[in-house]
């Protein structure tokens, strides 16, 4: 029997499986390794932008307080509106020392667009005081 | 003797030049939003830094800020009494290269500070 033949007769037996189609189980696979990684990468990016736009939020709003304490006005309220402008809501808020010498510390929170299980917001501490001297 | 069945030979190679076609392209796809979202968060950074040193008035400030703007990106500033609003946008390339662009922004707005005006 030569080699053709032999696997001409390997073809037609049932149990030997063929290799056909165990490509696309593979590549099905790996497909759902990426997407599982692509589901996981859409989440930390979306904490990781909410965290930077508190940041940023926060520090504003602590400056926004610090400028109305040293204008003698309610720093916590001025620190609220300014977050509130950039989005973000003012959490805590407390002014530590008098006029002259002061620091601010508020925290922000920025909701990060998840569900429950999931952070749900970012919330970042800022400090802001009066330039010395 | 002629073999009439249609050979496998060849059938996985084919179907694993098909499946990485897709694997590829599904990749592309993720790498390139990741990209886009670290853009964002340049313009998130920038916008926040350029409102911080305008509010103080600090044109040295704001210039070194200005670094910190993604490639493409530019910058408006808006004063009122007493806040100044800094607006970031960028033109992005969904795909590095590639015709297909996404219009990214951010935006901050800093109370001015005292003895600071812009």
């Amino acid at each position: 029997m030569n080699i053709r033949a032999m696997r001409a007769r390997a073809a037609k037996s049932t149990d030997i499986a063929r290799d056909r189609g165990s490509a696309t189980v593979f590549a099905a696979a790996i497909s759902l390794v990426l997407v599982m990684a692509a589901t996981a990468a859409v989440l930390v990016m979306a904490v990781i932008l909410a965290s930077h736009r508190a940041r940023s939020a926060a520090d504003l709003a602590a400056l926004a307080g610090a400028t109305a304490e040293v204008g003698g006005g309610d720093a916590c309220q001025a620190a609220g509106a300014n977050a509130r402008t950039n989005r973000a809501d003012l959490q805590t808020c407390q002014v530590a020392g008098e006029k002259s010498s002061f620091v601010i510390a508020v925290t922000v929170t920025v909701p990060t667009g998840l569900r429950p299980p999931l952070p749900v917001t970012v919330r970042v501490e800022a400090h802001a005081g009066s330039v010395a001297g | 003797m002629k073999v009439t069945r249609r050979s496998d030979r060849g059938a996985v190679t084919v179907e694993a030049a098909f499946a990485s076609v897709a694997l590829v392209a599904l990749l592309a796809v993720l790498v390139s939003a990741i990209g886009v979202v670290l853009v964002q968060v340049q313009c998130v950074d920038a916008a926040g830094a350029i409102a911080r040193q305008a509010a103080r008035g600090d044109a040295a400030g704001v210039a070194e800020a200005e670094s910190h703007l993604p490639k493409g990106g530019h910058f408006r500033i808006r004063t009122t009494a007493a806040t100044v609003t800094v607006r970031v946008e960028s033109r992005t390339s969904v795909v590095p290269g590639s015709p297909v662009t996404i219009d990214l922004a951010a935006e901050s707005t800093a109370v001015l500070e005292p003895g600071g005006s812009s």
